[in-house]
């Protein structure tokens, strides 16, 4: 079977494939799946290309539910390669066994690090310091969000890679090892950093109200200035972060909340 | 101008809306900001665009599309809401309150989308029982006719539509709403940011939040040097603590494992 190896030219394909199919055809049903068999077809044709009853069992295979993250999560579509590979002469059942077996078991645990590490703490620092400089009006914003792209697509690259050559057991030490998990724990530490500083440019909110007195009114901004400044901002965050962590997750529901908020608090005239 | 918009506006919602391109839909097409050069482009008022499309990224630039439960649609927020500002020269509060409403939109249609998207696993199944992988790859692209006709239209009438209203109702407006509106666009990108607090979810590092904060507010950074600080000192404790963690195991004798989760 030795001339049916996959080339790295072969997996990397398949991984180029997968970045444009991963979720095109998303359904509830499937989710992912009709991006992975579509991803995956032509390697899965390659390894079996003298066994046609293999190729039909290894696409239908394929075509179960599955859904991740699609850069860290390919790592699993890696692996999964290498087993069709290496298990190409084993019993279909006990192929279709093992390689469900470690789609299913791992594709939420490498979700779980996808969606924290690229969509929660990579876009929002590099998206949102070009948002920072968008916000002046300053075109070269965008740039950022062509350097988080790339960036994503390297670590996806890597990560389908990784699967492939390394396998399960490399993986295991990579995402089990010191340095991964300090580069996770560093990743929030900086997101939170992040997140206060991006709020100083992000978020402005001061109030209208001014009490009269006999000599001169007291305007309320600026005793709440002369304690500490943008106290009325980080408030206004550390509120809604309090609603939408304990109260309701709806995004949307919280954010037309606060605009029907504000209208009433400018009918107040407190803001 | 109006029609042209439309067509863009209609194409872009769609583009993001099938997810063409894993990385580049989401990061490219669901993101205002890149939107916005697009819509800029067009009209020629590109710093206007910008301006508008930052504010409506600040809002979403930290919602994760996690297990693929879009909570807030920012393409369509982005798409639809960029050009009707420009069309009816809103200012950047208004256009941020417009695209709020306008997210509501994708969290109705998506449903649609990905119930109509089990027709194409189906004959996918098919395909791969008759071992004819060429014929799934093809179903894949077939399934972009469905989300076409489930995304484009409504992008497309509402800008199309939508401008010469939003400019009667600005007109029309008293001025305790304009106002409200005012404060709302520099409030709601509190909730991105709190999005993004709730997916770190460590309350016990909030004091490094307000250190962030602080540090722009009290002192004056401009971001980018603030965050350059950041990502200083985050190296230097991966270093420093990998270091230590080497020194303890070559005195201890064994390698002990980080025990903070």
């Amino acid at each position: 079977m030795s001339e049916n190896k996959l080339t790295k030219k072969d997996v990397m394909g398949a991984w180029g494939r997968w970045q444009v199919y991963a979720e095109m055809g998303h359904s509830y049903e499937r989710m992912m799946a009709v991006g992975v068999a579509s991803s995956l077809g032509k390697c899965l044709r390659k390894l079996y290309a003298d066994d046609d009853e293999k190729f039909k069992r290894s696409l239908q295979r394929h075509m179960t539910f599955f859904n991740t993250e699609g850069n860290w999560g390919g790592a699993v579509l890696g692996m999964a390669l290498a087993m069709e590979e290496k298990m190409a002469d084993c019993p279909e059942e006990e192929k279709d066994e093992a390689i469900n077996g470690l789609k299913t078991s791992l594709m939420g645990p490498l979700a779980g690090i996808g969606d924290s590490i690229d969509w929660g703490t990579l876009k929002p620092i590099i998206c949102g310091l070009g948002v920072s400089m968008g916000l002046t009006g300053n075109i070269l914003g965008a740039v950022f969000c062509i350097l988080f792209c790339l960036v994503i697509l390297f670590i996806g690259n890597q990560c389908w890679w990784l699967g492939y050559s390394k396998g399960i057991v490399a993986m295991e030490t990579i995402f089990g090892g010191p340095l991964f998990k300090k580069v996770v724990k560093s990743a929030s530490l900086l997101g939170m950093y992040m997140m206060g500083v991006l709020s100083a440019s992000y978020v402005a909110l001061t109030t209208a109200v001014s009490i009269p007195t006999d000599s001169e009114a007291l305007v309320l901004q600026e005793i709440l200035d002369s304690i500490m400044p943008g106290l009325l901002p980080v408030g206004a965050v550390l509120l809604v972060y309090y609603i939408l962590r304990n109260k309701t997750q709806k995004f949307g529901l919280v954010a037309v909340g606060t605009v029907i908020l504000c209208l009433l608090l400018s009918l107040l005239k407190v803001v | 101008m109006e029609f042209v918009l439309a067509i863009v506006s209609g194409l872009l919602y769609f583009f993001g809306s099938a997810q063409i391109g894993y990385c580049f839909a989401e990061g490219f097409a669901w993101m205002p900001l890149v939107q916005a050069v697009v819509f800029g482009a067009i009209t020629g008022q590109m710093t206007d665009a910008i301006i508008i499309g930052a504010t409506i990224s600040a809002l979403y630039v930290s919602v994760v599309p996690a297990g693929n439960n879009t909570p807030a649609d920012s393409c369509a927020a982005g798409a639809i809401a960029i050009p009707i500002a420009l069309m009816s020269n809103m200012n950047v509060a208004a256009a941020s309150a417009l695209a709020v409403s306008v997210a509501i939109i994708g969290n109705l249609l998506q449903p649609i989308q990905y119930n109509v998207n089990g027709v194409y696993a189906h004959i996918c199944d098919k395909h791969a029982a008759r071992g004819d992988y060429k014929a799934i790859v093809r179903t894949c692209w077939m399934s972009l006719g469905s989300t076409f006709l489930i995304r484009f239209p409504i992008a497309f009438v509402t800008v199309y539509f939508g401008a010469g209203m939003v400019d009667k109702m600005m007109a029309a407006m008293p001025e305790w709403i304009s106002n409200g509106l005012a404060v709302s666009g520099g409030v709601l990108p509190a909730l991105g940011i709190a999005v993004t607090l709730t997916v770190i979810d460590k309350n016990q590092y909030i004091p490094l939040f307000l250190f962030g904060y602080f540090f722009v507010v009290v002192m004056n950074l401009s971001v980018l040097a603030a965050s350059v600080l950041g990502i200083c000192a985050v190296i230097l404790y991966i270093v420093l603590s990998l270091e230590d963690q080497k020194e303890l195991a070559a005195v201890v004798g064994v390698q002990d494992d980080d025990d903070d989760d």
